[in-house]
């Protein structure tokens, strides 16, 4: 029992808005009546395509993790250190069913839904995914299981994750443009996994709902829904530079080597769904229309960015450039006019870009 | 009288419609100049304007050649600035800062490593900065303003935050910067400023020698 309220209650009282939200896209975004059809339909999705049914193996994979951190985590508060001398008596069976079932009522939710899966993969007689979501499951709870154990017989050691990133510390130097990224990766992970989870999304619907022949044009309206997803990691970017990287300016960099670096992110940063979008229309379409996507998408951004230079640009007055951005391209998509889209893009940020960027100044300054 | 190292003509900067600098003519030449003045006086904007910080109307020159329009890359290399209350990306370590700045100002006057041993980082030198303490961030963003070989540093607050084992070895590294290589320094303090040193302050919106 104390450790229900240690663990299971705290994990559910602390996530309530993760769950009340999840709640929603399930069940509040569809007609009542419509509920059962709709996740019949879900998951025959994912358990007829592979490609899918790896994307929803890879957020129950990010769920277990945020699952297995809260346990760390807790395990390593300073409240909770009693816990090693309790908890970390236990020997044998009875230490890994303690283990196993803690992880299992957090782990519960996945584990209802792809029971689910499964007996509907079982029903449309999709065996192998069956298999596969059973074998993912048995996984995902056994796993974490190590990490508890050596947790508790090691307390106060650092892990091996803090030990890989102290050693990659000493030789690797972060490069300017990967500064974000980081940023992104280290402290903004939900916005990341959330836009680029939709973003995937996207680009497996747009693919599959295309049909047999390839079209560029329906490839591009698909992608372009995936730029406007990315539109608030682009936003606060600036926000992050104004409160982090007041230092930039004061490099000696020229202004080209500047917006170089920029791009250089904005690559990185489309890296899984340039990945995912070449491997789905490889075949078919042609390297210049792969050329095109990428080039696009990095344009898109960084003019985005770029018009983040001017001053006095709140969200508003962001998001307003940005479907003003999105609609002009669709036009221009629909009209087979890409690369003028992309040249217009570049030009303008390029110049936006070296006529704001001694001048601007971020709004957070303030008099000494 | 030697030729200036750093010269301010009609410098102004307004936030909105206040004029927080009016300066019309500011000339320094070589040597250790400390800046003062009360709170809210507006000596922190004075030095990131002269960093190139933030954007003033205006020029700024270094040895009356390098401007800070014309060109602002040229005087960045030439004008380098420590912030009073440094703040950087917590997940960066202190030789991801080090490596960038020397990267992007060159190799310095002194050897790195011997100035972080100097100052007594090397230890803590490949640790997040997240887990530094306030003065252990000063030493990192002080040591980050001694990278390349700047003619002007600016040193903003370079006393607050910093032990008083730390204290004389910054006096050290600047007379010996000033001294051995004619690096031109210019400090905000609210403490008492070394004796032989040229003030300056600020009156009203310019700036004055006293």
């Amino acid at each position: 029992m104390a450790l229900s309220k240690i663990f299971t209650l705290r994990y559910y009282a602390q996530n309530t808005g993760f769950f009340l939200l999840l709640f929603y896209f399930f069940f509040g975004i569809v007609p009542g009546g419509q509920i059962l059809s709709y996740h019949y339909t879900l998951i025959k999705g994912f358990t007829g395509s592979l490609d899918f049914l790896a994307l929803v193996c890879f957020i129950w994979l990010l769920y277990n993790l945020k699952c297995m951190m809260f346990i760390l985590n807790a395990l390593s508060a300073k409240e909770h250190l009693f816990l090693y001398g309790t908890i970390g008596l236990l020997e044998g069976s009875r230490k890994w069913k303690t283990w196993y079932w803690l992880h299992l009522t957090l782990y519960t939710p996945v584990l209802v839904y792809s029971g689910l899966a499964v007996l509907v993969a079982l029903k449309l007689q999709f065996y192998p995914q069956a298999v596969i979501i059973l074998l993912f499951n048995v996984l995902m709870t056994i796993f974490p299981l190590w990490f508890y154990d050596r947790k508790v017989k090691h307390p106060g050691t650092t892990s091996f994750l803090a030990r890989w990133q102290h050693r990659v510390n000493k030789t690797f130097r972060k490069p300017l443009w990967l500064i974000y990224i980081y940023e992104l990766l280290n402290n903004n992970i939900k916005t990341l996994a959330i836009s680029k989870g939709a973003s995937l999304l996207v680009i497996i619907l747009t693919c599959s709902l295309m049909g047999g022949e390839y079209d560029e044009r329906y490839i591009l309206t698909g992608f372009l829904v995936c730029l406007l997803l990315q539109s608030l990691i682009v936003y606060n970017h600036r926000h992050f530079d104004d409160l982090y990287l007041s230092l930039l300016p004061q490099l000696p960099l020229a202004l080209w080597k500047r917006y170089l670096q920029m791009g250089l992110t904005y690559l990185l940063l489309l890296a899984p769904e340039y990945i995912l979008l070449i491997y789905r229309i490889m075949p078919a379409a042609a390297p210049l229309h792969l050329l095109l996507i990428v080039v696009l998408g990095v344009s898109v951004l960084m003019l985005l960015r770029s018009l983040l230079y001017f001053p006095g640009i709140d969200q508003d007055k962001y998001f307003r450039w940005l479907l003003l951005i999105i609609v002009g391209l669709l036009f221009l998509t629909l009209a087979r006019l890409y690369w003028y889209g992309v040249l217009v893009m570049q030009l303008s940020a390029y110049a936006v870009f070296l006529s704001r960027y001694y001048r601007y100044e971020a709004p957070l300054e303030k008099v000494d | 009288m030697a030729a200036p190292v750093l010269t301010l003509h009609h410098v102004q900067k307004a936030y909105q419609e206040r004029v927080i600098l009016d300066i019309t003519q500011l000339e320094l030449e070589p040597g250790v100049y400390w800046l003062l003045g009360p709170n809210g006086a507006g000596k922190t904007t004075s030095m990131k304007v002269m960093a190139g910080l933030i954007p003033f109307q205006g020029e700024i020159k270094v040895d009356n050649s390098v401007s800070s329009r014309q060109s602002p890359v040229q005087y960045r290399r030439l004008v380098n600035y420590a912030e009073a209350e440094p703040l950087y990306p917590g997940f960066l370590t202190g030789s991801d800062l080090i490596s960038l700045y020397i990267k992007t100002k060159g190799e310095g006057y002194r050897d790195m490593g011997s100035m972080m041993k100097f100052m007594g980082i090397e230890s803590y030198v490949h640790q997040p900065v997240s887990s530094y303490s306030s003065g252990m961030l000063k030493k990192l963003s002080l040591l980050l303003a001694f990278t390349g070989k700047p003619r002007v540093i600016l040193l903003d607050e370079p006393l607050i935050t910093l032990d008083t084992q730390s204290v004389p070895l910054l006096y050290t590294l600047v007379e010996e910067f000033h001294q051995q290589y004619g690096v031109t320094f210019c400090i905000t303090s609210h403490q008492a400023v070394t004796a032989g040193s040229i003030q300056l302050e600020v009156q009203g919106t310019t700036i004055v020698k006293r």
